[in-house]
């Protein structure tokens, strides 16, 4: 019985298949899939040959076509043979028909990206490949291209080339602005054989419409500081460009021109508004020296910037160099061929009786340099051809001093140099141009290179002095000549001349008030010329005035020791006005320094004026009641020390204006 | 199918199992039933709770084998693809469970390192190195010291839920850390596998009657 039932169980057991063993099965079936899944996905395995395996990492840096992950770098090995990198890479299975011959490889590097933070990925994750399919056979072993491929034309849009001589800090992906939106970024550049920068830009479709034949580009990388005596501008395109660069465009006037088509070149300008300044005129400055003068120094026609120097190079003899500068479109019309350059580079001082004038054109030009332009006597109209080339003078002046030459003869220079001013009622009417002593050692020679127009300066009679600064209570007088010492003139009126014998000491003028205004020098015959006789000098000074009543009459002009020793002799000159006050019986006295009188009741103070404290003076009076006689020139009187009291009660009734 | 003194040379005392008196107890209720007074003892059933009757926990070998080889196929994937996926600002980091392990070993994270290890390869394992000795001692009627092997059951048994653990940490973290673009874990392939290798380790173990061992054990010294 029992082993009937143990038959029947054994039975029943091996008969019966457990449905549990269906798990099991699932589990293999589910396995298999994924291995053939797996193999499914395998991808191909592809060799790629680089020059540098710079951010290449096994398992880490990914393949991308069009941003879509496609494959990952499995290793990297070094080539001894080609001194190059040889990474596999897997290729996804779907991904496999990108894999042809002309398909390019080439590194993306992570680059932080001013104007957008995306991507953040790719800044830690390091460098990604990136291809570009061709449309051969299908292969596997590829070589890389060294730097990544001209934008892809198949992009809409624009896709053209900008030539420049200056990279400045364009990269690629660099934005394209216009009007400060960005419109279109920068494929690529490269420095070709002509040693031009080509740069590959591309704009996007909707704004291709922007680009003309008219339309100028130029680099907005960086910061652009313009400092002029308005203020000082800081131009930034944008904060991305700073450090990204960027190139902005736009068409002058605003107007489009003709629509472009791809591949089609424009040159990069350095900036806007070179950019925008086509159609001027380019000249050239021949100078010896470059100065100052650097690319961007403006040219300057009445402190209007019309211009600017874009660069310099040596002369074929090597000997000068030539400043080549842009004048604006606007301005061409302005520079004639005969019109006067000058350099304005630097501060110029001008110092003269009306003061100091601290003169510069511009902030700008004391650093950067700059050119002056004036048409001053030009007497053409004909308007300059391009490349013409110009002379720069040193200054304004010497850019029109085209007089004849001089020569004074000075016994000191006292301080003149070549430069210094020679002035004529406190305007410059020529300048020395050298400072030499003669063969002898007697003299100084002095040459003046007389202004345009200042030839009537050069007159036989015409006095030169050296301008010496003079300081009393009486006045101040040049005291620019503190600073700068300078000649000054006197013109005469004989012959022209030009040989000069310079005066010791500025001649005494005589202001006698003539209807114009001119000074009239001692020697002139038409005034009195009388000498007083004095035992003392006192401080009887040349220049010293003549009082007649507290009136300035006239003045001391000299003073010499007597032949026998006995007196000084003082020369005075009494201007012919008043030349009838002086009769023979004059008293003439001394009013230098304060008389005092001393009173009962306290101290008098006396002075014929608060100069002639100092410089002293000399004052006469003429008797009331028995008028003498008119005197003529050489008349000789005493210079009494002091004046006796009844001759300050002399009124005489002169109709001296006879 | 008597045993009488069976056991006399480790042990005086005589017994017998449930199953030597033909008797079978209800597993729930603990009713007591004498086999043979069902007439179809293969549908038996509990008058009590309806349950159905077995001595022996049926197909228990096979089953267990069936689900033994099961966790033992799905074990290969979840070494192979990776537990845990870490985005770390599109740096995509994926770990198996070894590579994990490694990454605590230097980051010298070494407690976290050994349990890692221990729940998710030492301990999946052993389990299963167990219950197939277990099982092949039973299949061959092993006599070998039945005592050790009860306790080896015992053992992979309690130990079994422990091996979540993993699972329990990807699932934590998955649910914890999910800043975006910033950081971002994602459970891989492997933690499905995984977490199937456990389930099936975990029936397996209650499908294994361990009271065969004892049966064969007894037989076989007879």
């Amino acid at each position: 019985m029992s082993e009937e039932k143990q038959a029947k169980v054994k039975v029943s057991k091996k008969s019966r298949f457990s449905p549990i063993w269906i798990v099991p099965i699932i589990a293999l079936l589910i396995g298999l899939y994924l291995i053939y899944e797996n193999y499914e996905h395998k991808g191909i395995t592809i060799q790629i040959t680089f020059d540098s395996g710079d951010g290449l990492e096994v398992d880490k840096t990914k393949i991308k076509y069009e941003g879509v992950e496609i494959g990952h770098l499995t290793k990297i090995n070094l080539n001894r043979d080609g001194n190059n990198v040889i990474v596999a890479a897997l290729i996804d299975k779907e991904a496999s028909y990108l894999l042809v011959d002309g398909t390019e490889f080439w590194i993306v590097k992570p680059r932080f990206e001013v104007g957008k933070i995306s991507n953040l990925g790719t800044i830690i994750s390091g460098a990604y490949i990136k291809l570009k399919p061709g449309s051969g056979k299908t292969k596997t072993k590829f070589v890389a291209l060294k730097e990544p491929p001209v934008g892809d034309l198949s992009l809409p849009g624009l896709h053209f080339t900008l030539i420049s001589d200056n990279l400045g800090s364009l990269q690629a992906g660099s934005p394209v602005y216009f009007r400060k939106i960005k419109v279109g970024e920068i494929h690529s550049h490269k420095l070709k054989d002509d040693n031009k920068i080509y740069v590959r830009a591309y704009i996007e479709p909707e704004y291709k419409h922007l680009v003309t034949d008219k339309t100028k580009f130029w680099n907005v990388s960086g910061i652009t500081v313009d400092a002029g005596l308005s203020g000082v501008k800081i131009h930034i395109e944008s904060f991305v460009t700073i450090i990204e660069g960027g190139i902005s465009f736009d068409n002058p006037h605003g107007q489009l021109g003709n629509t472009v088509q791809n591949e089609t070149i424009f040159k990069l300008y350095e900036n806007r508004s070179s950019a925008m300044e086509e159609g001027g005129l380019n000249i050239v400055f021949r100078v010896k020296e470059l100065g100052s003068l650097k690319p961007g120094a403006p040219i300057l026609y009445n402190e209007l910037k019309v211009g600017e120097i874009q660069d310099h190079n040596l002369t074929s003899n090597d000997r000068e160099v030539d400043v080549n500068a842009y004048i604006y479109k606007d301005y061409v019309h302005l520079v004639k061929t005969d019109s006067r350059f000058w350099n304005v580079s630097g501060i110029k001082i001008n110092a003269g009786l009306s003061g100091i004038k601290i003169k510069t054109e511009s902030i700008q030009t004391i650093i950067d340099g700059g050119i002056g332009f004036s048409n001053r006597w030009s007497s053409g109209s004909k308007q300059t051809a391009p490349g013409s080339v110009f002379k720069i003078y040193d200054s304004y002046d010497s850019a029109f001093r085209t007089g004849s030459l001089i020569s004074i003869f000075f016994k000191d220079s006292k301080g003149l140099s070549e430069g210094s001013a020679l002035k004529y009622q406190g305007i410059s009417v020529g300048t020395v141009e050298n400072v030499n002593i003669s063969e002898n050692l007697d003299k100084i020679i002095v040459k003046v290179r007389l202004y345009k127009g200042a030839d009537k300066i050069a007159k036989s009679g015409s006095k030169f002095w050296i301008a010496e600064p003079e300081i009393g209570l009486g006045g101040i007088k040049n005291v620019g000549a503190i600073i700068f010492k300078y000649i000054e003139v006197l013109p005469g009126e004989g012959t022209e001349s030009d040989q000069f014998i310079g005066l010791e000491k500025e001649p005494v003028f005589v202001n006698f008030e003539k209807s114009d205004g001119q000074p009239v020098v001692v020697s002139d015959e038409e005034n009195l010329n009388i000498t007083l006789l004095s035992k003392r000098l006192g401080s009887v000074n040349i220049g010293v005035p003549v009082y007649y009543k507290q009136i300035e009459v006239g003045k001391v002009v000299g003073h010499k020791l007597a032949d026998n020793a006995e007196n000084v002799e003082i020369n005075l000159v009494i201007n012919k006005k008043y030349s009838a006050l002086v009769r023979d019986n004059s008293k003439f006295w001394n009013v230098s320094g304060i008389g005092l009188d001393f009173y009962l009741f306290g101290v008098k103070a006396k002075t014929e004026s608060l100069t002639s404290i100092i410089k002293g003076g000399v004052a006469f009076a003429t008797p009331q009641k028995d008028i003498g006689k008119v005197v003529s020139d050489g008349a000789v009187f005493d210079l009494h020390e002091k004046p006796d009291k009844k001759w300050l009660k002399w009124h005489p009734n002169i109709n001296y204006n006879q | 199918m008597e045993k009488n003194g069976t056991m006399g040379k480790m042990n005086t005392i005589n017994y017998n199992t449930a199953k030597d008196l033909s008797l079978v107890s209800c597993e729930i209720c603990n009713s007591l039933y004498d086999i043979n007074s069902f007439k179809d003892q293969e549908k038996a059933k509990c008058h009590v709770c309806g349950l159905e009757l077995h001595q022996r926990k049926p197909n228990s070998i096979s089953r267990t084998w069936a689900l033994l080889l099961t966790s033992a196929i799905c074990y290969i994937p979840a070494n192979i693809y990776p537990v845990m996926v870490i985005d770390t600002f599109g740096n995509v980091e994926a770990h198996t469970i070894i590579s994990g392990v490694i990454a605590f070993i230097h980051s010298k994270d070494y407690p976290l390192a050994l349990l890692v290890f221990f729940a998710s390869i030492f301990i999946p394992i052993m389990k299963m190195l167990s219950l197939m000795i277990l099982l092949i001692s039973v299949q061959f009627e092993w006599k070998w010291g039945p005592g050790q092997r009860n306790t080896i059951y015992k053992i992979v048994e309690f130990i079994g839920k422990w091996s979540m653990v993993d699972i329990f940490m990807i699932s934590i973290l998955m649910a914890l850390v999910k800043l975006g673009t910033i950081v971002t874990i994602v459970a891989g392939k492997g933690a499905t596998f995984f977490g199937l290798v456990v389930f099936f380790t975990m029936i397996a173990a209650s499908t294994f009657d361990v009271r065969l061992v004892w049966d064969n054990a007894v037989i076989k010294d007879k």
